[in-house]
């Protein structure tokens, strides 16, 4: 096992920033205002946790207004033909306990509570590369200057997922693979595209494995089948909603979305269908989108982008291409998306890459620290 | 935590999620019943077009005029909404979103109201 060591000061320190500084937005919620605090597919989670806590079923024709039914692209219908969420279902049943105990105000505490998660686990992160003050400032840098900051008063499965594949990320930095494997395949329950996002950690942790024990290749493949069995046994019950709801176990809400003609009759829509914007546009619209671009509401990208340049002099060079892998296929993918200005700011889709960027983003902090340190050195030392 | 660990851990959760999507999903629900006036077009449209009477009294003048049948003019009228409507959806979405939070009306009603503006101009 990797020991990485991180310093609870900070990690007490991000806590309270967290609470001082996202706090004042969650309590308060507003949706008489202009601005709906729960905005695009919020309310159609919140739907779901009182659908399940208060009716004991996942039929939404009760919970949601008979005029959204078919208009708005937002339920599908499941194998016995009732209305089904289109969302996934196991970031609502997260929420439970949160609803349970606060009510409607679970769910802004909810988020709260996985807003500091994610900086108390990207401060973690952080710490696999760079020493504990480096990982401190780009976490509290990061908490208010990129997309954490307007998310941290929504309701949405992106961040549900994003906490748990860094849970599962700082697991695997730190060796841990079991564990690692197990938030990994939590994070798919979360939201079903982190899949595919998941490939590249576990090109690294299996890489990893195999440097550990290039010896002893038994070893390695028993190591690999016993974190298969972990994936799949964590992943069951995501088939098994699959299956029960819609009908297969790779079928999903997003490929039954309800619908109608323009004569009147229900069709199914599928998700699946919408990637076929040209790259390049997709590309311009994510990056520079006047109202969503993710540059205007991440300017330090910009710095990571230079810090990207510099990533050989990082530690971990697997887990460097890793989170490089998985930034360029989010781009790829999300540009060829026909809805990928479906977010409140730029851009939720691509929540993952903008946290991952922060480790280059402390890499041009790290060059910037030792620059200055050396100069501060009397020459006689140097 | 090493594998048998997990793996307790994964089946307790697994089988914990397991039992609770087979407990919601055991009711017995009856299918959902489509009721088409809940869909916005194009009956949503229609209706709009009838009840708006100046504009009605306009589509069955012009109808006279080049000797249509209103409810077969009808059909044409609400297909050029309909264009319309793709039109705005595909050129005006987000504004028309911000526009229709504004007056407190949902998207939809709001570039429907565009469409038959639209169709007025049309036939002014």
């Amino acid at each position: 096992m990797r020991k990485i060591h991180t310093n609870i000061k900070h990690i007490t320190l991000i806590i309270l920033f967290g609470i001082l500084v996202y706090a004042p937005y969650a309590i308060s919620i507003d949706h008489s205002g202009e601005r709906q605090y729960y905005s695009g597919d919020s309310w159609w989670y919140m739907e779901i946790v009182r659908s399940i806590v208060q009716d004991g079923d996942l039929d939404m024709s009760n919970n949601i207004p008979a005029r959204y039914h078919v208009n708005q692209k937002q339920l599908a219908l499941s194998k016995d033909q009732y209305l089904a969420p289109k969302h996934g279902i196991f970031f609502p049943i997260g929420t439970i306990p949160f609803y349970l105990v606060f009510q409607d105000l679970g769910f802004p505490i909810f988020n709260l509570f996985l807003t500091i998660l994610v900086l108390v686990f990207m401060y973690r992160i952080l710490c696999s590369f760079f020493d504990y003050n480096i990982a401190l400032y780009t976490t509290l840098i990061y908490g208010i200057g990129s997309i954490i900051l307007p998310y941290s008063y929504n309701y949405l499965s992106d961040l549900f997922a994003l906490v748990l594949i860094l849970i599962g990320l700082d697991f695997g930095l730190r060796e841990k693979y079991y564990t690692s494997t197990l938030f990994l395949a939590l994070s798919v329950l979360a939201k079903i595209t982190y899949l595919l996002w998941i490939i590249p950690i576990a090109l690294f942790i299996a890489q990893s494995i195999y440097h550990k024990n290039k010896s002893n290749p038994k070893e390695v493949l028993k190591t690999y089948f016993q974190l298969l069995v972990i994936f799949l046994i964590s992943l069951s019950p995501l088939l098994l909603s699959n299956y029960l709801l819609y009908g297969g176990i790779f079928t999903t809400g997003y490929q039954r979305i309800v619908s109608y003609t323009m004569d009147g009759q229900i069709r199914l829509l599928s998700h699946t269908s919408d990637f076929h914007r040209p790259f390049l546009e997709g590309l311009n619209l994510l990056l520079f989108h006047a109202k969503k671009g993710m540059l205007w509401d991440n300017y330090l990208l910009i710095i990571a982008a230079i810090g990207v340049l510099f990533f050989r002099r990082l530690k971990q060079q697997w887990a460097i291409f890793s989170f490089l892998l998985i930034i360029l296929l989010q781009f790829i993918f999300y540009s060829k998306y026909k809805l990928l200005l479906a977010t409140e700011y730029g851009n939720r889709f691509l929540f993952l890459t903008i946290m991952l960027s922060s480790v280059f983003f402390a890499n041009v902090l790290d060059i910037i620290v030792r620059y200055w340190k050396n100069r501060k050195k009397p020459k006689h030392l140097l | 935590m090493n594998f048998y660990k997990t793996l307790f851990l994964s089946l307790l959760i697994s089988l914990s999620l397991s039992g609770l999507i087979i407990y919601l999903t055991s009711k017995d629900i009856p299918p959902y019943e489509y009721e088409l006036k809940y869909v916005e077009n194009p009956i949503v449209l229609e209706t709009m077009i009838r009840n708006d009477s100046s504009l009605n009294t306009t589509l069955q003048h012009y109808g006279n005029q080049h000797n249509i049948v209103y409810d077969e003019f009808l059909k044409q009228c609400i297909n050029y909404c309909n264009i319309q409507r793709a039109k705005i959806l595909k050129n005006n979405y987000y504004s028309t979103r911000d526009q229709a939070r504004k007056l407190h009306i949902s998207q939809n009603a709001y570039i429907n109201q565009m469409c038959i503006d639209s169709l007025k101009q049309k036939y002014k």
